[in-house]
């Protein structure tokens, strides 16, 4: 019993100064710091949405007579073709799109990853049947996917969601499947198989936290693949219902003024395109922090 | 590996961005290329481009191969085969009916000289001789009975050949059409392009690929339709009415607004039927290219379900009527040149009346209805829309209905899927337009309001007033016009105190033109024919 705890406090001990190296060799690459700081930022407004903006007062409320507003000190970033402030539509905005790109991820790993790791660890028919499925998966592009799937389902933010995560899915199998292979013939596995243990405890202890690394930079630059997705669906009218602010839809509903206001359409954006460029700095760095090849 | 990753995010991230545009760079490419193809407009497109500001009309001069950007695709250019907007705007152009309407919306005669009447039921037209088909072969009254047959024939295009009994030929150049009724709205019906004169030897010969190989009368033939891209006419040297000033004539398909406003103002199209109202202000500011504003014969509405709750109660569809803000649509949708109406039918039609029940924006009232009509606390339902441009609309409304309580659940839709879903009674509330072909009042309000008239051909709002269905049979045979104006002021009287609709407002005609194109007169119901389009000379 004792002995157990022990292992577990030198396990902790292990991860912790694991922790601490990444985040070293994180922090020497300053594209990826800034990178992550912007994705906080984001994070942040997304929380605290609702203390910079009113929804009901800001977000929603139209005013037709002062449509197509320049950025000015009350409307920071002008106004929209129905007088709504741009701003707090973006910042109610960066919520959805960050929800909607992380929920899609989650549904994509949790679905993908499981199909990927049951395929690596038994091999044989069962490998080829589901990676032949995920094939034809591939085989159809991830916008299309997700268009037939939301216009089946109806549009919806939770069918949103589905749709692009389960788009995203066959990545996932891949790149779970992939490290699985690599870790699954190792001597602590061959260990953990020879006393017994279950194949769902080796999948779950042994070899999920082993191949975690390129599972963590995937979901990073798929979260920033999934809100481009949500935009583009909202983009030609099949993602978030208006009045929701939604950054492809405001793209959408703008470009028709595009020459005479263009801020409505370059400043959402920017906003989509900051994003993405941060999500996948922070990716690109989390790669190159986690690979342990990289250690100098 | 981690060099390469970086620029191809940085790519994928800009291309986002670059969307928003994507539909003019894109387009406006292919179509200078199309344009190239085109000799003579490719070489004076290139020359406008490089000469840039003092180009315009000197180089248009002399001009008679013209583009015409649309905004939609015909479906068809068989006159019997459908007959929706863009269709229409090619389908004038290639045919001629036995009369038509003129600029002031009177009936006169097109391929008929004269007509006359010899009972209620019976008149006889007298066809002009020597009018020559596009095939060579002359028209003659063996055509026309064909025509007018084949109309009755197409399920698309009938109820503008309704309650004819028979067509006769009683010489090469007499034809008598004889109604079952009394039927008044029968001439208005013969104006309509489902009523054009087609060549009964090539469409026999074509069979159903009489769309892609038209013969008429009209004063241009067919060339070519290349699908998605562009219809392409040419002058009909034998044109029985008059000289036709161009040579040829595209239709040049763009869908995208401010790409058919662009190529207007570098003179890669020559018109532009369709602005957006976003680009009004743009065209009119402009020296190069003009504004031309007029009003079509379409209505926008909201209609609402009268089979189903909550809008089987009067009450709320009058509450509904006091909610919406119909003027700040109408400055939003057409940058104020429409006109809002209060009747359920456009105000160029014969026998439109504002004397109608006016609902003016006040949602206090609204909620005092709706409390009236059991709900104090609003309700929650649906309205389906097609398109960008009805989806602003929509959400307007949505803001509008907010305040009174009412939580509206918008549902943007393809065209198709959404009208199969309104004609099956599967809806709450949709917005739609309603473009009035013939000018006659029958083909709104019968057509709309009749309880007989399945949803698919029109009655979609479910409608079923008894008072309204007599008057309206009432109308069609009277033959007296006075009297039977008045029956449809009636009827616009209850159909709006019933509040049937929240019409929106009437939808205006914006057409851009190059600076010094001449010919173009706006014809009321959109019966434009462009036979005598053309550049003045220097």
């Amino acid at each position: 019993m004792t002995e157990a705890a022990k292992g577990t406090r030198e396990g902790k001990q292990r991860k912790r100064s694991q922790m601490k190296e990444i985040w070293r060799r994180m922090r020497r690459n300053k594209l990826a710091m800034a990178g992550l700081s912007i994705v906080v930022v984001l994070i942040l407004v997304a929380i605290f949405a609702d203390q910079i903006a009113d929804y009901d007062t800001q977000v929603i409320r139209q005013d037709v007579m002062n449509r197509y507003q320049g950025p000015s000190a009350e409307h920071w970033c002008g106004t929209d073709e129905l007088g709504r402030d741009i701003f707090a539509r973006l910042v109610h905005g960066a919520r959805i799109s960050l929800l909607v790109g992380v929920a899609a991820v989650c549904v994509a790993l949790a679905t993908g990853g499981v199909l990927g790791a049951i395929a690596g660890y038994f091999g044989g028919a069962i490998d080829n049947i589901i990676m032949r499925i995920m094939d034809v998966f591939l085989s159809i592009p991830i916008l299309l996917l997700a268009i037939m799937i939301v216009s089946a389902l109806g549009s919806s933010m939770i069918n949103l969601m589905l749709a692009i995560g389960l788009a995203s899915m066959p990545t996932f199998a891949r790149v779970v499947r992939a490290s699985v292979l690599s870790v699954k013939d190792q001597e602590f596995v061959e260990a953990a198989r020879a006393i017994g243990a279950p194949n769902a405890h080796i999948i779950i202890r042994h070899i999920v936290p082993n191949s975690l690394s390129p599972i963590i930079v995937q979901a990073t630059l798929r979260v920033a693949t999934a809100i481009l997705s949500t935009a583009s669906l909202s983009f030609i009218g099949l993602g978030i219902k208006p009045p929701s602010p939604e950054w492809g839809a405001m793209l959408a509903s703008g470009r028709g003024a595009m020459r005479d206001a263009p801020h409505v359409v370059v400043i959402p954006g920017l906003v989509i395109m900051i994003t993405i460029l941060a999500l996948n700095l922070l990716g690109d760095g989390l790669r190159d922090a986690l690979d342990p090849k990289l250690k100098r | 590996m981690k060099k390469r990753i970086l620029p191809v995010c940085l790519a994928v991230a800009v291309a986002l961005g670059l969307t928003a545009c994507s539909g003019n760079t894109a387009e406006s490419g292919t179509t200078a290329q199309a344009g190239a193809e085109n000799t003579e407009a490719g070489t004076q497109t290139a020359g406008e481009q490089t000469d840039g500001d003092n180009s315009g009309e000197a180089s248009n001069a002399g001009k008679t191969d013209l583009v015409i950007a649309t905004a939609t695709e015909a479906v068809t250019l068989d006159p019997q085969g459908g007959w929706d907007g863009a269709s229409l705007y090619v389908l004038r152009q290639l045919y001629n009916g036995l009369v038509k309407l003129d600029s002031n919306m009177e009936v006169v005669g097109d391929l008929a000289e004269s007509w006359e009447f010899t009972s209620d039921t019976s008149v006889t037209f007298h066809l002009k001789q020597g009018v020559k088909f596009h095939n060579g072969e002359e028209m003659t009254a063996e055509d026309v009975v064909y025509s007018i047959e084949r109309a009755q024939n197409s399920a698309k295009v009938m109820t503008f050949a309704a309650n004819i009994e028979s067509v006769v030929a009683d010489d090469d150049y007499t034809v008598t059409i004889n109604t079952t009724i009394p039927y008044a709205p029968l001439m208005s019906n013969l104006c309509h392009t489902a009523c054009s004169i087609v060549s009964k030897t090539a469409a026999e010969e074509a069979g159903d690929n009489f769309s892609t190989a038209p013969v008429g009368t009209g004063p241009f033939k067919f060339v070519e339709w290349v699908s998605g891209d562009r219809i392409v006419l040419e002058r009909n040297e034998d044109y029985f009415a008059s000289e036709v000033l161009p040579s040829t004539l595209t239709f040049k398909l763009m869908s995208e607004d401010s790409s058919r406003t662009i190529a207007l103002e570098t003179g890669e199209a020559d018109m532009n039927l369709v602005v957006a109202a976003t680009d009004a202000e743009r065209i009119e500011s402009s020296e190069d290219v003009e504004l031309v504003v007029s009003m079509s014969p379409k209505i926008q509405y909201v209609s609402m379900n009268q089979k189903a709750e909550p809008f089987n109660n009067k009450l709320v569809r009058q509450a509904i009527n006091y909610a919406i803000d119909r003027d700040a649509i109408n400055l939003v949708s057409t940058n104020g040149y429409g006109v809002v109406t209060d009747s359920v039918m456009n105000n160029q039609i014969k026998g439109y009346t504002d004397d109608v029940t006016h609902y003016e924006y006040n949602p206090e009232k609204a909620k005092e209805l709706l409390a009236e009509a059991g709900y104090p606390d609003g309700f929650t339902t649906s309205v389906l829309v097609y398109g960008n441009a009805r989806s602003t609309e929509a959400q307007l409304i949505q803001g509008n209905l907010s305040e009174v309580g009412i939580t509206l659940d918008i549902t943007t839709m393809e065209s198709t899927a959404l009208l199969e879903q309104i004609n099956n009674g599967d809806y709450e509330m949709f917005i739609m337009s309603y473009n009035n072909t013939t000018g006659d009042p029958d083909t709104s309000l019968y057509m709309l309001f009749n309880s007989t008239v399945p949803a698919s051909s029109g009655n979609r709002s479910f409608t079923n007033i008894p008072e309204v269905d007599e008057k309206l049979e009432a109308a069609r045979l009277e033959t007296d016009e006075t009297a039977r104006m008045e029956l449809y002021a009636d009827v616009q009287q209850i159909l709006t105190e019933e509040a049937v609709w929240v019409p929106l407002y009437c939808v205006p005609n914006l057409v851009g033109v190059r600076s010094g194109l001449e010919g173009f007169t706006p014809h009321p119901l959109g019966n434009d024919v462009y036979d005598q389009l053309h550049y003045a000379a220097e």
